[in-house]
């Protein structure tokens, strides 16, 4: 588990200064701060915007926990959900949730797969279809990520939720057999002739057919 | 053969303008790797089977492909010296409407050399400005 990480911020009070609202938080990320939101244990949101370092930093130390401070009292809060730009290299906004440190709570938790899965060389494709997990676990005993040793991966073999080895207090929330790596046969490549011959040259039309029409109306009309 | 729908509920379409960006599908899901416009059009099914084609003689069947967009929008064209009027043309192909920040293909089980090589192939064939993206970083 990764240090708490310690963030001074500002309340985006509408008192104090603007407050919030779209221009509100477009001036904030001009200024070099991103808008961002407290919530939970049943107190009101709280808008606040942080330092754009400090957010990155946060990525930076995969810290899920943070301690912020507006200079009046700091809180821990768990980091839930970062918004980015349409391009992915801004961050826009952030969600934070007020935590307790023995509090059980449930996040996302990162996969970090570890060597080179053996099938490869036996001429497969790995393939990794799980790349973080939701787990729930106390708050001060998040894992910075579960590590997966896929070295001994080979050809036609797959690594399920139920081979993972979580780190002690920390429960997995996922079916245990769904899958979370493997090693597949090269896929034979499709000959653009092949892929012609399987579709049609126009799509179907999604309508009623004028006989079918007519034969619903010469039902209606045996009833009558 | 290109893409295109199995099923439509109107064949023709109308011609629309692409505006705004990618609120949806502008982040690497499956794959490791991705290809990213960064400008708005439309890229035709021929298009999109091209980038098919050039990725997967790249990737040698080393790796996984896949391909982010599909030709949803008909465009349809009048023949060359022909009247106008007569009803709105025949379909010419199939496209689909590409926003900024939208991801085209997205490449899985390689390393980053190899699958920048590749996408960058793939690049050479799109009408819009493309970069090369990774997984955004998680917690």
């Amino acid at each position: 588990m990764a240090d708490v990480f310690k963030i001074a911020v500002q309340s985006r009070d509408s008192a104090r200064n603007k407050g919030t609202g779209t221009r509100v938080a477009r001036r904030l990320r001009a200024s070099g701060r991103i808008p961002a939101i407290v919530y939970g244990h049943k107190q009101t949101p709280q808008p606040i915007s942080l330092a754009r370092d400090d957010a990155w930093e946060i990525l930076k130390r995969s810290t899920h926990l943070a301690e912020l401070n507006d200079g009046q009292k700091a809180e821990m809060v768990l980091i839930r959900e970062i918004q980015w730009d349409h391009l992915g290299k801004e961050i826009i906004h952030l969600d934070f949730s007020r935590v307790d440190v023995g509090e059980s709570i449930e996040t996302q938790v990162r996969l970090d797969f570890r060597g080179v899965a053996a099938g490869v060389n036996e001429g497969g494709v790995y393939e990794a279809l799980l790349h973080d997990i939701s787990v729930t676990c106390r708050a001060d005993a998040i894992p910075d990520s579960i590590r997966v040793d896929v070295s001994g991966l080979h050809l036609g073999q797959a690594l399920h939720i139920r081979d993972l080895t979580p780190p002690p207090g920390v429960k997995i929330d996922a079916d245990p057999d769904q899958l979370v790596a493997h090693v597949i046969t090269r896929a034979a490549e499709v000959a653009p002739a092949e892929a012609a011959a399987e579709a049609g040259t126009q799509p179907e039309l999604i309508r009623a057919r004028p006989e079918e029409k007519g034969e619903e109306a010469d039902k209606g009309k045996d009833k009558k | 053969m290109p893409m295109m729908p199995k099923r439509v509920k109107y064949r023709k379409s109308q011609k629309g303008r692409v505006k705004g960006n990618a609120t949806r599908g502008n982040y690497v899901a499956f794959g490791d790797f991705g290809l990213q416009a960064t400008e708005s059009g439309k890229i035709s099914a021929q298009t999109i089977e091209a980038g098919r084609i050039v990725a997967s003689q790249s990737v040698k069947g080393g790796g996984k492909v896949y391909i982010r967009i599909f030709p949803h929008k008909s465009v349809t064209s009048i023949p060359a010296e022909t009247r106008m009027g007569k009803g709105k043309g025949e379909v010419e192909f199939w496209a689909a409407v590409v926003k900024p920040g939208t991801i085209l293909f997205e490449l899985a089980g390689m390393p980053e050399d190899q699958a920048r090589a590749t996408l960058a192939r793939v690049a050479y064939k799109m009408p819009v400005a493309c970069r090369f993206v990774t997984r955004r970083p998680t917690l």
